[in-house]
């Protein structure tokens, strides 16, 4: 199962040549290329680091067996660490879970839920998809034999609702393929047309403005002769062609002003959300589960809420309690590491420098809510031709509506499946996550069936689960945001860890937060870190 | 953001965001914002919630220093969010002094040039960096 040995990775990667360059000119040469590449302290990285110290039995205690927990146990007791989990929930995995029949989810001072979801039905209420270039998310999920499948991010058929924007389109659902092509098309037009004028002509070569003709009247948007945006395949068929002499008809574009009047999503078309990504088979809580497989048994400790850490120059001692019958317990270390997300560390006595406890204030909690809807009939691809992607709306609090990738025509198990209903983040979020459960089930209902009038709740069967990830008791937050003042002044404080205890997990990694790919690297950018401390001082 | 009241009441009724108002309103407003953007986690009444959610009553930070209390919610602190984007700079000003003139807190008001200047110079930090997912 955790075949570790990897093929190399294939050409010189960030890392092999900043490791090149160490050897040539030190450190300094080091931290120079770093800063060429405007990166702080963890390069890119597709593979955990090589320790260099041999743990030789020193214990490790790790608080939490998110992702970043489960894989500094692994990694570090491959280097000979005694590594331990204390872990304050009754399963594996934090933030990475996903709902099924049965699944329960608990807010602070809230009605508890449990999932009666279907059997094969779930919904990822964390992580729900994988850019191709989270190297590091795809390095466990390969070598732990946990199947990706493709996540749909992006399909043209789903839509842009927008009910809070005067306009021909307020309240009206509009196929994206039809408005991001459209604007594409009458962009294409305008800069032809400029072209052809002769207005680049300070800006570019004759030679280029040619060449960019050329391409532009490829696209296929315009006509050669006026370049005047048209009906087009790529905006696609109002009556469908078949067979004899159907030649179908072409979709006729809207008037420009029209489409201005939408803003459309490509500005969050990022790298890092392009149209295809990935999932976990089944439900993406299965990477925490391919780890929690690749631990011993007794390496997490369950149900254990750490409340207190005092440290001194010879070790760390930590105090939990048991959450189901309250004893309490403690345990002595060579070394502690934090996985808890800041705004769960603060609630814990700590003897941290002052340093430190003030570096740990630094970032401010992101609220995130999510509900999962089930349907007993897969509408949105019968009626629509949506498979996956994301309608967008512009009602605050609920902001996207994402159709399943898996489960595609129901073929693997039957005609059902469950619709991320809503997912507000930021401050948006925080209304929605005062409502009583029926009445987010009811706010997602109400929006869905602007969306799909006659189908959303027709097809509703009854079942439905939300969190409001602020309210997880050992969350308080879909993930953490460092403020610049954050990143440059408190996060170093922060990463370089205090006397015995060390500060890991997604936090650790700024640029990467609301990540897995940020807990696990997180996780091996805080390996370096001991790996340095233990060279320097034992 | 400011459709978001009439939306959600003609979704759900009146009733079920209004019965959580505060009844010594120190003003209608304020007692609205905190209902949507603060009772999740500080609770009614500003009561806080075990040791997760502070109380908001009788609480010296609240009470205290005001500019202390005017970066706390422009630029959040560990579990706590920040509002810069999600309120607007008139509520913010809004919230604080209701915060800190009801359920029994008597620390007298902010002016809005104190927020604006807090405000003006955090957006001014502020470089579009951030998380995602
Ligand atoms: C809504 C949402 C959407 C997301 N979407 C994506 C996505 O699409 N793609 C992606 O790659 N990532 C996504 N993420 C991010 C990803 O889920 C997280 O970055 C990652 O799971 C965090 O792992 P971690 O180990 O750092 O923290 P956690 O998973 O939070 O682990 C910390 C652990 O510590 C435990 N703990 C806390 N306090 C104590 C205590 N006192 N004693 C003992 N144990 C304690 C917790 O119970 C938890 O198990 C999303 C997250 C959310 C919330
Ligand atoms: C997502 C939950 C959440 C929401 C919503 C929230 N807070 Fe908080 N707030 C917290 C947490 C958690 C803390 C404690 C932060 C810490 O650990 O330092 C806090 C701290 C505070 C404090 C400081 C208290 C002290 O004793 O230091 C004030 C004041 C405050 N919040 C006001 C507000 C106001 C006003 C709102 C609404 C505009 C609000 N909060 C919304 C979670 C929240």
């Amino acid at each position: 199962m955790t075949d570790t040995d990897n093929s190399q990775p294939s050409g010189m990667t960030k890392r092999s040549f900043l490791q090149s360059v160490g050897m040539i000119g030190g450190t300094a040469a080091v931290m120079t290329a770093l800063q060429g590449w405007e990166m702080g302290f963890a390069s890119e990285m597709d593979r955990p680091p090589e320790m260099s110290t041999d743990g030789k039995g020193k214990k490790v205690i790790i608080l939490g067996a998110g992702l970043a927990g489960m894989v500094l146990a692994f990694e570090m007791a491959k280097k000979g660490y005694k590594t331990q989990i204390i872990e304050a929930l009754d399963y594996a995995g934090g933030r990475c879970v996903s709902a099924r029949k049965g699944s329960v989810i608990e807010e602070v001072g809230s009605e508890k839920q449990v999932c009666n979801f279907q059997d094969g039905n779930y919904v990822n209420y964390g992580p729900w998809r994988i850019p191709a270039e989270h190297k590091s998310t795809i390095y466990y999920c390969r070598t732990l034999g946990v199947p990706l499948e493709v996540m749909v991010n992006k399909t043209g058929k789903s839509y842009y609702y927008y009910e809070n924007k005067e306009g021909p389109f307020k309240g009206v659902p509009i196929r994206q393929e039809h408005a991001d092509i459209d604007f594409k098309g009458y962009s294409t037009e305008l800069l032809a047309k400029v072209a052809d004028q002769g207005a680049l002509d300070q800006l570019i070569s004759q030679e280029d403005k040619e060449m960019l003709l050329t391409h532009l009247k490829r696209s296929g948007l315009i006509d050669s002769k006026e370049f005047n945006y048209r009906a087009n395949r790529a905006r696609g068929h109002s009556s469908y062609p078949g067979a004899g002499t159907n030649f179908g008809k072409l979709s006729e574009p809207y008037e420009m002003a029209d489409v201005l009047s939408i803003a459309n999503a490509s500005r969050n078309e990022t790298a890092d959300h392009p149209a295809v990504m990935f999932q976990a088979v089944g439900g993406m809580d299965q990477i925490a589960q391919g780890l929690k497989r690749a631990l011993k048994k007794s390496q997490i400790r369950y149900n254990s809420e750490i409340t207190d850490i005092v440290q001194d120059d010879n070790g760390v001692k930590v105090t939990y309690k048991n959450t189901k019958n309250g004893r309490v317990r403690s345990e002595e270390a060579d070394y502690l590491i934090s996985t808890a997300p800041l705004g769960v560390m603060q609630k814990m006595n700590i003897n941290l420098s002052e340093d430190m406890a003030a570096a740990i204030k630094a970032t401010s909690g992101s609220p995130a809510c999510k509900i999962g809807v089930e349907f007993n009939h897969r509408f949105w691809e019968q009626n629509d031709m949506i498979y996956g992607g994301v309608t967008s709306t512009d009602i605050p609090g609920h902001r996207i509506l994402s159709y399943p990738s898996g489960n595609l025509f129901g073929s693997a198990h039957g005609d059902t499946g469950v619709i991320l209903g809503y997912y507000p983040i930021g401050g948006q979020s925080i209304p929605i996550s005062n409502l009583s459960m029926a009445e987010r089930t009811e706010f997602a209902l109400s929006v869905g069936e602007k969306i799909h009038p006659g189908n959303y709740r027709k097809y509703f069967t009854g079942e439905s689960i939300s969190v409001a990830w602020h309210k997880m008791k050992y969350a308080l937050a879909g993930w953490e945001n460092w403020s610049r003042r954050g990143r440059t002044r408190s996060f170093p404080v922060m990463q370089k860890g205090d006397n015995r205890i060390f500060i890991s997990g997604n936090i650790a990694s700024p640029a990467l937060g609301g990540w897995m790919a940020g807990a696990i690297e997180g996780a091996w950018s805080t390996m370096e870190v001991i790996d340095k401390r233990v060279a320097q001082q034992g | 953001m400011k459709n978001y009241f009439k939306l959600l009441l003609a979704l759900l009724g009146a009733s079920t965001l209004m019965t959580a108002a505060n009844a010594q309103d120190h003003s209608a407003e304020g007692a609205q914002i905190y209902t949507d953007y603060c009772e999740a986690c500080h609770q009614i009444g500003g009561e806080g919630y075990e040791d997760i959610y502070p109380a908001l009553k009788d609480n010296e930070f609240v009470n205290g220093d005001k500019e202390e209390l005017i970066y706390l919610l422009l630029e959040g602190r560990a579990g706590m969010p920040t509002f810069i984007s999600d309120l607007e700079v008139d509520q913010l000003t809004t919230i604080i002094n209701y915060i800190r003139n009801s359920w029994g807190n008597t620390a007298g008001e902010i002016t809005q040039e104190e927020m604006d200047a807090a405000y003006d110079e955090i957006a001014e930090e502020e470089d579009g960096f951030g998380p995602g997912n």
